[in-house]
């Protein structure tokens, strides 16, 4: 694990309907050894494909091009023997959904010391044993009698806690998760996120933090890239996304998380992301944007820097640094009326 | 002071599982609500605020007549709805309509959204089937919807459009009382201010009184002037309008409001 290079994706498109279709659209991201990373996004974004692919987890008739690397191993192209041995101690996910993704009639101690199992050779007992000390390390009180226990007898905080001691079974080199919290409240949120971060700093993992909420992602991570409609629009460290936003999407973001009591309403960004193969040609948030000019719609606008490490999409980024939050608000409500 | 919309008293629940079929239920069980007292006026919001498993949720199910108290009172419109019998329920469970948590799993799949809203109406005589059609597409402009929704089944929607149908389906029955459980704890954060906005037009328009619950106190802060804070079955605080959510009394009430990630505390 020390000699690793973590995770490296570069160009990664994913494409369905025969290339009719792309989904995903030249994302490059990068997570070092214990690192976090947070990948926010809407729903239909591509942020899950992408982290999806990461595992080599692509939906079927999809196609991928790009490069993705775990280490020294190159994860587009593989078979799925050699997929099933980067798994685990190269990288492993957790996914949203503790219930649907544990066997429920499996005991939770069963469960955990077949995953053990399954990446190295240890008798049955020493991988009870080492099942037992991962639930501990996960924080589940009275580990050794509640390995007994069936999923349905857990909370979904509790549950979510073994979907990460199965993760960490083979100590992964990254962990993938993607919407860990989504299906949780905010004071069982607040302890997996703080076990997340807690993981990442002890055992030096790299993690690769996917969610719809900019606040759960830069609660944990030291950089963040926002997705919009298949491509990555803006990315760069927390505080320069959250202080110094240079994408309006990113800024449309962070205004529909403020909680203004002063307000009668919250702010929002108007209109809904375009449907795959119905993207605009040029800036695909053009449509929503307040302060698209026809320049915008014109062709492809590409990824630059606009200060060192932080990326944005958008050909008026000067423009956005000199807004605040409620001049865009206002603005976007003459987008949305107008 | 005049006669509250709906007055609440005491109301309490328990679910007994059974170990076996023959069996006696299970005896002290801790309840899932217990002696919950509030009142809602016309035209006002109030937030229920808690975690998973804190009696919210019975709360509202028995508020909106879906589920019975096991004991107390409640008070809709000046008449004890407690002791009605199911066919006179059946009468006043129009004037207290529900939005549920997701909108994937509360609209069927293989009926259109038109015959959905429609539905409501000719069953509560709302509608005849001459100005059904017009009274559908109103119900849809009313939630920001194109009159074309109505010929489309569910799966055309995406999550916040799906519950946009579902608050258009509860007004369908124009009720007094909208109670909106966790309305938008599924939906993506850019998606949440909309169909929260969506409610407090609404509100505003038709003069709804709302029952908003979630776990994020921030968000029922905003929504609501005042806001009930639920653990283990039982309102632990109530903070009055007048009062700010930074001065909430109890400890219970605090931890929740630290839970919530905060940007500030990232940006410093």
């Amino acid at each position: 694990m020390s000699d690793h290079s973590g995770l490296s994706i570069e160009n990664l498109s994913i494409a369905f309907d025969g290339g009719q279709k792309i989904a995903v659209n030249g994302v490059s991201l990068r997570v070092a050894m214990g690192e976090a990373v947070g990948l926010v996004g809407e729903s239909g974004s591509g942020k899950s494909l992408t982290s999806r692919a990461a595992l080599g987890l692509l939906p079927k008739k999809s196609t991928a091009s790009g490069q993705i690397r775990v280490g020294r191993h190159s994860i587009l192209g593989m078979s799925p023997g050699q997929l099933r041995a980067v798994r685990g101690a190269g990288i492993a996910m957790v996914f949203q959904d503790p219930m649907s993704s544990l066997n429920p009639v499996a005991r939770i101690g069963d469960s955990i010391t077949q995953v053990i199992r399954s990446h190295g050779d240890v008798s049955e007992g020493d991988a009870f044993a080492r099942a037992v000390g991962l639930m501990e390390r996960v924080g589940i009180r009275d580990a050794k009698a509640r390995a007994a226990s069936f999923p349905h007898e857990f909370s979904g905080g509790m549950r979510q806690r073994i979907m990460i001691a199965m993760a960490l079974a083979a100590k992964p080199a990254i962990l993938v998760a993607d919407e860990p919290t989504t299906a949780l409240d905010v004071i069982v949120q607040k302890n997996i996120l703080t076990l997340l971060d807690d993981l990442r700093r002890e055992e030096g993992m790299g993690l690769l933090l996917v969610s719809h909420d900019l606040a759960v992602v830069a609660s944990l991570c030291s950089r963040i890239a926002v997705m919009y409609a298949g491509q990555i629009v803006e990315e760069g460290p927390t505080k320069d996304i959250l202080l110094h936003p240079r994408m309006p999407y990113t800024v449309g973001l962070l205004a529909s998380t403020r909680r203004d009591k002063s307000a009668a309403r919250l702010m929002s960004i108007p209109g809904a992301p375009p449907p795959l193969g119905d993207r605009a040609k040029g800036c695909r948030f053009a449509p929503r944007c307040p302060l698209a000019i026809d320049v915008c719609r014109a062709g492809a606008v590409s990824l630059a820097e606009v200060s060192p490490g932080h990326t944005a999409r958008c050909i008026r980024t000067a423009d956005v640094q000199s807004m605040n939050l409620e001049s865009f608000s206002l603005m976007q409500r003459e987008v949305a009326h107008g | 002071m005049a006669e509250p919309l709906l007055r609440v008293e005491g109301i309490s629940k328990s679910y007994a599982p059974r170990r076996g079929f023959f069996s006696a239920p299970a005896p002290n069980l801790r309840p899932a609500l217990a002696s919950a007292s509030f009142e809602l006026s016309k035209g006002e919001i109030l937030g229920v605020v808690g975690e998973s498993g804190s009696g919210k949720t019975t709360l509202a199910r028995c508020v909106a007549l879906l589920e019975r108290a096991d004991s107390g009172r409640i008070i809709f419109k000046g008449e004890d709805l407690t002791v009605l019998s199911e066919p006179q329920l059946r009468k006043r469970r129009r004037g207290i309509q529900t939005v549920f948590q997701d909108p994937y799993a509360s609209l069927n799949p293989t009926i259109r959204i038109g015959d959905a809203l429609g539905e409501v109406m000719l069953v509560h005589g709302l509608a005849t089937r001459q100005t059904l059609r017009e009274s559908v597409g109103a119900l849809l402009r009313q939630v920001g919807l194109p009159v074309a929704a109505a010929d489309a089944y569910p799966k055309a929607f995406s999550g916040g459009q799906r519950q946009r149908i579902c608050i258009a389906r509860a007004l369908a029955a124009q009720p007094d009382i909208l109670i909106a459980d966790e309305p938008v704890s599924s939906l993506d954060v850019s998606v949440q201010a909309q169909v929260v906005n969506l409610i407090l037009d609404l509100k505003d328009r038709l003069g709804l009184s709302v029952i908003f619950i979630g776990h994020d106190l921030q968000l029922i802060d905003f929504i609501a002037p005042r806001v009930l804070v639920m653990l283990a079955g039982e309102i632990v605080e109530t903070i009055p309008a007048d009062r700010s959510i930074a001065d909430a009394r109890h400890e219970y009430t605090r931890a929740l409001i630290q839970a919530v990630p905060k940007l500030e505390t990232v940006t410093g």
